[in-house]
């Protein structure tokens, strides 16, 4: 049984109850829409209901499965997708920081995972050089940044 | 050079301390053999035939006197003594121990130096002419794009887990010498009439088992949507490249089966969502790249700069050398001078530690300390003043490191073959040897002139074999080592345009044994069909066909099954 995380308020990760997973968090939200994509799936598929769904799973069928990733992307920056985008199947907590930049806000990763990890994985690069949904513009916006350090090598 | 900025070196560092949590956790079992994989692939690592083998990257070719001498200290400390250079120019380490690999990367992240995607199914390391930026017939210079597409595809956060490796090449030169039809992406930089720089974008190139030539999808691509572009080819193969199958999944394959035209149109309407988007360049950044690197310091020479030329005339053996290893520079007075590391007493791409210090030396003192590699797996000293020319001869020569042979015969490219890779059919590296010896003869290699002979030792053809004007490839039959060979191969645009070619097999595969003497009737039909001396190998082979090579190379008791 796979444990949930999510993001929330764009930094903080909540464990949830573990049970949960499956399910939604409370009846509440059970009986929201939400559907379930694999990564084999065209993210296409769901366009005519997006404005309904309060949730879209993408299943990983392998970690190195990358084509999830665009498919998060294009939900979130083409489509305008707002709402909870959760990573489930195959997934490592050495990726969640390349997810979240492609727009996942929410992560099954394998029972035990503990939130230390998590928190460490998520914000391993402090700055990272291409835009995303995270950081909108790329690094070069920002080259008062990335002033030389004096040194040759 | 190339200087790191803030961003660069943080990034290298804390990919460093990533990596030695993720080898800590398959240390302590946390990570199961099949999710360590491709983590440790991602940052260049295999587990192959002896021991772990580590791949560092050396971004576009460049290395400085000081990174150099780190590469040595590891080959040292941690290898047996000696690094092999790669025809993605590249070094690889042989004989590593796992639990020293993160110490490693830390001493390489010091001299700014990582193994970030040098291995694995994501974007590699680019690739490019070794002569950019000093080439007399370079249009643009290409390290400034090639550091450009280097900080867009590190830990690109979208493009990680492609279907499989993906290969960027790029040469802004009139003669193509960084195979730019034979990658994944190859792009060619040139001017506009008003000056502005746009790239011609190649797809689809490749080797391995289905060689392909790389097919245009866009003829002129302004520079600011160099990046914009290439997400969309990218994410278009990200999404559409075949998975189930891994001699299916490069965009090779993608593009033959999709065909060309539906593969541009789904390209550029990818494109149009992302065109003007936040990806396009603008002249400020391109500035702060370029002024990223170290402008050489060249100096005006008083003195006549072509004094050697008279040597040249008295002593032959630096006159062979002059020729074959000594390049033209754009800058008066300057030259670039090829180190070759295909001697024949080791295995061609190799270095040993003592060597990587002394060239280190005499970049320092002769090339402004820097240094490249070179996809023949040799070194180039970039900017050499010619008035030095003499004395960089004499102490290449004391290094063994003044073979003149730079696009003759025994300027072999091999992969490491099976001494070394565990997936060889194949023994590279003493076929390369024999044939080096049965052309030992300086004089006679000369003669012979300009050839590219390039062995694999499988059909994955590290060592380029499609591309040699002559091929050798290892099969496996029956537990016996046998070579098929092509013929035909070229690897780029020429001076007198001959263009990037897949060689042909030519006939049944040739017993281990029969492989020298067989090459050498090759190059019997060479020399007798030839016109005039200046006819080279690849030249003559176009004009009469393959039918008198082959009478010649089968007729001759060569056992071929
Ligand atoms: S061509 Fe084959 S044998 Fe040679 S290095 Fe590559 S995978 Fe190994």
């Amino acid at each position: 049984m796979p444990t949930l995380f999510k993001l929330i308020n764009g930094g903080l990760i909540t464990k949830v109850d573990p049970t949960a997973s499956n399910q939604d968090l409370n009846p509440q939200e059970q009986i929201q829409p939400h559907i379930t994509l694999r990564t084999s799936d065209a993210v296409e598929a769901c366009l005519s209901r997006l404005s309904q769904l309060k949730r879209i799973s993408i299943e990983f069928l392998s970690f190195t499965d990358g084509r999830g990733y665009s498919m998060a992307r294009l939900l979130r920056e083409r489509y305008g997708y707002r709402e909870e985008l959760r990573a489930t199947g195959d997934v490592l907590c050495d990726q969640i920081q390349a997810l979240s930049r492609c727009g996942f806000d929410a992560f099954e990763l394998p029972d035990g995972t503990r939130l230390t990890a998590v928190l460490t994985h998520l914000r391993m690069f402090q700055q990272n050089y291409q835009a995303d949904t995270l950081q909108p513009t790329p690094w070069w916006l920002n080259v008062e940044q990335a002033l030389p350090e004096q040194q040759d090598v | 050079m190339y200087r790191y900025t803030k961003i660069d070196q943080a990034t290298i560092d804390t990919r460093v301390r990533q990596f030695r949590d993720q080898t800590s956790r398959y240390l302590a079992g946390e990570l199961s053999e099949e999710q360590f994989r491709p983590l440790r692939l991602q940052n260049g690592l295999y587990i192959q035939r002896h021991a772990p083998m580590l791949r560092v990257a050396i971004p576009y070719g460049l290395l400085s006197a000081r990174q150099l001498r780190a590469l040595a200290e590891i080959a040292q400390t941690h290898d047996r003594g000696y690094g092999h250079f790669t025809t993605r120019q590249n070094i690889q380490f042989n004989w590593l121990q796992l639990t020293q690999v993160p110490d490693i990367l830390e001493k390489l992240a010091k001299v700014q130096l990582h193994a970030i995607q040098t291995s694995g199914n994501c974007i590699r390391n680019t690739t490019t002419d070794h002569f950019a930026g000093i080439a007399p017939d370079e249009n643009v210079n290409a390290l400034v794009w090639c550091e450009l597409i280097r900080q867009w595809s590190t830990l690109h956060p979208e493009f990680a887990h492609l279907p499989r490796k993906f290969k960027i090449a790029v040469s802004g030169a009139q003669v193509d010498r960084a195979a730019t039809y034979l990658h994944d992406i190859g792009l060619i930089a040139t001017t506009a009439r008003d000056g502005d720089v746009g790239f011609r974008v190649i797809v689809g190139g490749g080797m391995g088992r289905t060689p392909r030539i790389g097919q245009v999808i866009r003829e002129f691509l302004p520079w600011q949507h160099l990046l914009s572009y290439l997400e969309a080819i990218l994410r278009v193969y990200n999404l559409k490249g075949r998975r189930d199958n891994k001699y299916k999944a490069r965009i090779k394959i993608l593009l033959q089966e999709e065909g060309l035209e539906p593969f541009k149109k789904a390209v550029e309407e990818e494109w149009q969502h992302l065109q003007d988007g936040v990806n396009t360049l603008t002249r400020k950044k391109i500035n702060a790249i370029t002024k990223q690197f170290t402008e050489p310091k060249y100096c005006k020479f008083e003195t006549k700069d072509d004094f050697y030329k008279t040597l040249q005339k008295y002593d032959k053996r630096f006159g062979q050398w002059v020729k074959r290893n000594v390049h033209p520079h754009r800058v008066n007075g300057y030259v670039a001078v090829t180190l070759s590391l295909k001697a024949t007493d080791r295995a061609p791409g190799d270095v040993t530690a003592d060597q990587m210090q002394a060239i280190a030396r005499i970049a320092e003192r002769y090339s402004q300390e820097e240094i490249r590699v070179t996809h023949e797996q040799n070194l180039l000293l970039p900017h050499v003043p010619k008035k030095h020319l003499e004395t960089v001869w004499l102490e290449l020569i004391e290094l063994g490191l003044a073979t003149a042979n730079v696009g003759l015969i025994t300027n072999i490219i091999a992969c490491p073959g099976g001494d070394f890779c565990s997936l060889a059919n194949a023994k590279s590296l003493p076929l390369a040897k024999a044939i080096q010896n049965k052309f030992d003869d300086l004089d006679y290699q000369h003669d012979i002139g300009e050839i590219d002979l390039n062995i694999s030792g499988c059909i994955n053809s590290c060592g380029h074999h499609h591309v040699g004007h002559i091929g050798i490839l290892g099969v496996d039959k029956q537990g016996e080592e046998w070579y098929q060979i092509t013929l035909g191969g070229n690897q780029g645009t020429n001076a007198n345009g001959i263009n990037a070619a897949v060689g042909k097999i030519i006939g049944p595969s040739v017993k281990q044994a029969d492989v020298p003497h067989f090459i050498e009737r090759l190059i019997e039909a060479y020399l007798d069909h030839r016109e005039g001396q200046h006819e080279r190998f690849i030249e003559t082979l176009q004009r009469v066909g393959v039918e008198p090579f082959k009478e010649y190379a089968y007729a001759y008791a060569v056992q071929a099954d």
